[in-house]
């Protein structure tokens, strides 16, 4: 590792100011874990972006789901969900007030209940478990996104962003190729801090040479052609639809439905759900945490009022991956604040 | 949401395998890979993933240190805490019905 820290040194110091993102959950969490930013030079400013499905899923949605529940659809969903604070409140909330809400720990456990509607999240790592539940006919409500789109739209607004750090199990199922389409310099990483480190350096090393390639830096898991069956099982079961994301918008070909009408509960319910009115909280500033423009600790919520036991914000739910909540867990400054 | 856990297959029975975690055996669906007892996996959301060598999922392993385990059991606790209060609550308020 120490080898690698040098290594960046080296890198950096040819380097002007350089912005460089991750944009999973996970990474950040190792990033603030491991204290990864202590060891870059000054000049490198790794920013965490739209990495985390629980933060960037739009009020709408959930404020849609709430609407289900509260109307007596069955929902199951996983954990983290129920308590992302809605326009009037959360499912987590709902629950307390008598709505069928499931919690489950893996998408098999969904099965369970077969008349529920599953509330499906996530990237590519977390979509094929929905598509399996659609091909055994259970209803979804889908806010699943794909990367990268997002990305796309980051690097078209914020030009200062140079390169990426990619989610190493994003790119376990979709494989190498779709990453090209970026035509900026990415480095698919792992989750050890050392993997984090070396990535890192990789990544600077494109930057330097100019070179938009993307490099399999997790190669004992990402395959070049992804996994082939999950990727198969997800476009027999889900479409691309224009999706849209807390802070960023509405982003085309960003998110997938399913296929089968009658198995996707915004067609079943659209009568239920046409006068949902969402409206963001807006002293929460999630969604220029999820942009990368400011740190968690820059939103005067932060560790005050809005904390992971009582989230004002989605970007303070996840313990793994919401970017507030995570910098809550490990930052010296919110210690402070 | 996109962490990915390593453990080895131990048994198979149709889509379910059970898996050995460093000592804690769980039941997870291999209906996304193709996969043979002994192989390691990578497992997320209660499905595996990806099958990768013995050698990467030790790498992997090594990741949980003492502080990553204690966190990781807190999250299985809290996980369940959640779990439990949900029936708590749906007892209750079926009691009430
Ligand atoms: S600290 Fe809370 S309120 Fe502030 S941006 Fe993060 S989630 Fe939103």
């Amino acid at each position: 590792m120490n080898e690698f820290i040098r290594k960046i040194k080296d890198v950096a110091s040819s380097l002007p100011e350089t912005k460089i993102m991750e944009v999973c959950g996970g990474h950040t969490h190792t990033i603030m874990k491991y204290g990864i930013h202590d060891i870059l030079p000054d000049n490198i400013k790794l920013v965490a972006g739209p990495g985390c499905p629980v933060c960037v899923t739009a009020q709408k949605d959930i404020d849609n789901v709430v609407e289900l529940a509260r109307q007596g659809i069955g929902i199951t969903t996983y954990g983290d969900m129920l308590h992302v604070p809605g326009t009037e409140m959360s499912l987590d909330d709902a629950r307390s007030l008598g709505a069928d809400i499931k919690m489950v720990l893996s998408a098999e456990e969904a099965l369970r209940y077969p008349k529920h509607v599953f509330f499906g999240i996530g990237f590519e790592t977390t979509t094929p478990m929905t598509a399996f539940l659609l091909k055994r006919g259970i209803r979804v409500y889908s806010t699943h996104k794909v990367m990268p789109p997002p990305m796309k739209f980051l690097v078209e607004s914020d030009s200062a962003i140079r390169g990426f750090i990619d989610p190493g199990h994003v790119a376990t199922i979709t494989g190498i190729d779709i990453w090209n389409s970026l035509r900026v310099p990415q480095v698919i990483c792992g989750f050890k801090p050392d993997q984090m480190v070396r990535s890192i350096y990789k990544l600077l090393e494109l930057i330097r040479d100019d070179d938009p390639s993307v490099v399999n830096d997790y190669p004992e898991v990402v395959r070049p052609e992804g996994n082939v069956k999950a990727k198969a099982l997800m476009s027999e079961t889900l479409r691309p639809i224009d999706s849209e994301w807390r802070g960023l918008g509405v982003i085309s070909d960003s998110g997938l439905d399913p296929v089968d009408k009658e198995l996707d509960a915004k067609v079943v319910y659209s009568d239920l759900l046409k006068d949902v009115k969402s409206k963001e909280n807006p002293a929460c500033r999630c969604g220029e945490v999820i942009k990368g423009l400011i740190e968690p600790y820059e939103c005067p919520l932060f560790a005050t009022v809005c904390t992971p036991e009582k989230p004002q914000g989605a970007c303070m739910v996840s313990r793994n991956e919401g970017a507030c909540a995570i910098y809550y867990q490990f930052s010296e400054r919110s210690k402070g604040a | 949401m996109c962490l990915a856990i390593p453990g080895k297959i131990v048994e198979i029975d149709g889509e379910e395998a059970v898996v050995d975690y460093d000592g804690i055996r769980k039941s997870a669906n291999i209906s996304l890979i193709d996969c043979n007892v002994g192989d390691y996996i990578l497992v997320h959301v209660g499905f595996a993933i990806q099958v990768v060598d013995e050698e990467s999922a030790h790498r992997t392993y090594s990741l949980f240190d003492e502080a990553d385990r204690r966190l990781a059991e807190e999250e299985v606790v809290n996980d369940k805490q959640d779990a439990e209060k949900s029936e708590a609550r749906d007892s209750v308020v079926e009691k009430d019905e």
